[in-house]
């Protein structure tokens, strides 16, 4: 009943037309920045931080919360449209989205893209308010031990992309931990690969090599009209929402991406691309249909787009209860927070009751505007491919160049890509994966600080770190999902046998 | 250039497991040690990688052996396609080469009106106008609306 009551509070504070206004603003700029090549939400809160000077707390984190799950939504249309994920969260989102669209269901496509992020965010929502003190606490528990096990559970998920040929997959797979290793070395200090080049001490980032492999071997392969032909009749709306075939197949997948989107997202530093990863691995593994996906399959594009969303509701719950951000872009909104002189933390639904009510409540309004803004656009979006093949491809390699160019201001990482857009098109025609390659360079550097960080707490005892609870658990998890199809082929071969 | 899918692996196979090798020596070269301080060293898991870039390599080549009759004989390559890529390519290392003389915007405007009348086969007219706009267009949207602090080249001085 106190919630109840404490919802209401929220939208009586955030029926001021102003906030919806600003709601509004926030949706469709993340969009717009989401559907950008190399832009993420990041990128989008720090550019309209300067707005908040002087906006009421609730008005400024409206709009940044919108920006947020925009953007989130925003990154799937390039992915279905083009095969060009518009941020990490998306790349899972090619797999099928593009395909689909290939198949002329680039509409319907986007518009699962869009019903799935609105019901992963609001289911998100709920969790929030009803679970962030139990679940943050649990998240407490998380170190390093923890997150290698998470990490290693991340990594289970090549198994189910190596498509026909394993070897090409785990290929792929380690030449992407291999690059995520390239750098400085966290716990010695020393220069691992980096040949005296000022560039690679950072690393390399995977967006430039996601950007590349993805986005510029398609366009390399895209040297003539395409065949995805858009007629006036397919992109009216009720040709580009999914049928109830479609949901039967997608809502299983959609429940369980957002609890398990919702969850990864609140633990620090896993965020949305793992978390899109990890759903489309499950749906993938769960599905009656499980042979088909890759081919342009409804559930594909629903599965990775609710946890993309339901991440980024998860990632408020540790910056909002803890004081810990989770992500880039909740840092950032972190920020703002502190410069409207409101202070994140365990006390902050006491202190700031009516700020953090009304924040709950511009997340539900924020869903609503979503649904809105991406079915209305629909058809606007869906006219893209209408554009000649040749004039989308000169158009989309300026725009990854200047989003590589953007994501450190840097020629280098435009070389990167380059250099990664080449790979990819071999890659492409030897029927080599590149998802394993992107999540493993995703994952990779995690795993490897985590692991030596676990390491040295537990005395160089790798049996204590992975005998601490909660890692145990998620590494018997990874074990089984992992090896638990060919142990089970096995003893089936073995019964049949005896 | 005609290469065959049967080729194409074969040359996955030898590059898997020559790249793998030259991890490994690479890792030994800049003193990368497996186990340093009585800590995992940093060249923990670039041996990890190298051993496995090279066991999938000769994974590859050994599954050829007994595959090569199934393997399509048709050539992977479409003479398109690599010219669309050789453009892109060209057009890439212009764009790092001509940055620091006329800018980075002026050099993806380029970069369409090219392959706008390359590959595109357009007008000279509609080539520039879209050239044009695009420049325009992400002026507006990365210099002007999101600060990215483009390189102008010489106009800068």
């Amino acid at each position: 009943m106190e919630l109840l009551q404490n919802l209401a509070l929220g939208f009586s504070i955030l029926a001021d037309p102003m906030n919806i206004l600003y709601s509004l603003l926030g949706v469709v700029f993340g969009v717009i920045i989401g559907a950008l090549p190399g832009l993420g939400p990041s990128v989008g809160i720090a550019v309209l931080l300067p707005m908040c000077y002087g906006l009421q707390p609730v008005s400024a984190l409206a709009m940044l919360c919108g920006i947020y799950y925009g953007a989130m939504y925003g990154g799937s249309i390039t992915s279905i449209l083009i095969n060009t994920p518009g941020d990490s969260a998306a790349i899972m989102t090619t797999l099928d989205g593009y395909p689909m669209a290939k198949k002329g269901q680039a509409g319907k496509a986007l518009g699962m893209a869009c019903l799935a992020s609105v019901i992963g965010g609001t289911i998100s929502v709920v969790l929030f308010m009803t679970l962030s003190p139990i679940i943050s606490n649990f998240a407490t528990k998380f170190g390093p031990s923890e997150y290698f096990a998470l990490m290693v559970l991340g990594l289970t998920s090549i198994a189910g992309m190596t498509g026909k040929s394993p070897a090409k997959g785990f290929l792929a797979a380690f030449l992407g931990l291999f690059i995520s290793g390239i750098g400085i070395d966290l716990v010695f200090g020393s220069t691992k690969f980096v040949f005296d080049n000022v560039n690679l001490y950072s690393g390399i980032d995977f967006v430039p090599v996601a950007m590349g492999l993805f986005g510029i071997a398609e366009i390399v392969c895209n040297y003539e009209n395409n065949n995805i032909t858009v007629d006036k009749e397919s992109i009216k709306l009720k040709n580009l929402l999914p049928s109830r075939e479609d949901w039967k197949y997608s809502l299983p997948h959609i429940g369980r991406g957002t609890i398990l989107g919702f969850i990864i997202g609140m633990l620090p530093g896993a965020g949305a691309t793992i978390a899109s990863f990890l759903s489309y691995d499950m749906a993938k593994r769960t599905s009656p249909r499980s042979e088909k996906f890759g081919t342009g399959i409804i559930e594909g594009v629903a599965a990775p787009e609710c946890a993309n969303n339901a991440s980024s509701m998860g990632a408020m719950v540790p910056m909002l209860t803890l004081g810990v951000p989770g992500s880039g872009a909740t840092a950032i909104m972190m920020g703002a927070l502190m410069m409207l002189g409101i202070s994140p933390g365990p006390s902050f639904f006491v202190n700031s009751r009516e700020v953090a009510w009304g924040l709950v409540a511009s997340m539900y309004l924020g869903n609503v505007i979503l649904v809105c803004v991406g079915l209305g656009a629909l058809s606007l979006f869906v006219r893209i491919l209408n554009v000649k093949t040749t004039t989308l491809n000169a158009i989309i390699f300026v725009f990854i160049l200047m989003g590589a160019y953007a994501l450190e201001n840097s020629l280098f990482t435009v070389g990167v890509t380059l250099f990664f857009g080449v790979l990819g098109y071999f890659l492409k025609k030897l029927q080599v994966p590149a998802a394993p390659m992107v999540l493993a360079l995703v994952l990779g550097a995690l795993t490897e600080t985590n692991l030596r960080q676990a390491l040295i707490i537990e005395s160089n005892n790798f049996f204590k770190v992975i005998s601490h609870p909660i890692a145990s658990v998620i590494l018997v998890v990874a074990v089984l999902l992992a090896f638990g199809t060919p142990i089970k082929n096995l003893i089936l071969k073995m019964r049949k046998s005896a | 250039m005609r290469v065959t899918f049967t080729q194409g692996n074969r040359l996955l196979g030898g590059f898997s497991t020559i790249c793998g090798v030259v991890i490994l020596i690479l890792t030994k070269y800049q003193n990368l040690q497996l186990v340093q301080d009585d800590k995992m060293g940093p060249g923990f898991f670039p041996t990890i990688c190298g051993i496995a870039i090279t066991l999938c390599g000769i994974l590859l080549l050994l599954d050829l052996q007994g595959n090569d009759k199934k393997e399509t004989e048709d050539n992977i390559f479409n003479a398109n396609e690599l010219k669309n890529l050789l453009l892109f390519v060209v057009m890439g290392i212009s764009t790092l080469f001509l940055t620091p003389l006329i800018g980075l915007l002026p050099c993806l405007g380029l970069c369409v009106i090219a392959y706008l009348k390359i590959q595109g086969r357009e007008t000279w007219r509609k080539a520039i106008i879209i050239g044009i706009c695009m420049t325009v267009f992400l002026y507006i949207l990365f210099v002007a609306f999101l600060h990215v602090p483009v390189p102008y080249g010489l106009m800068e001085s």
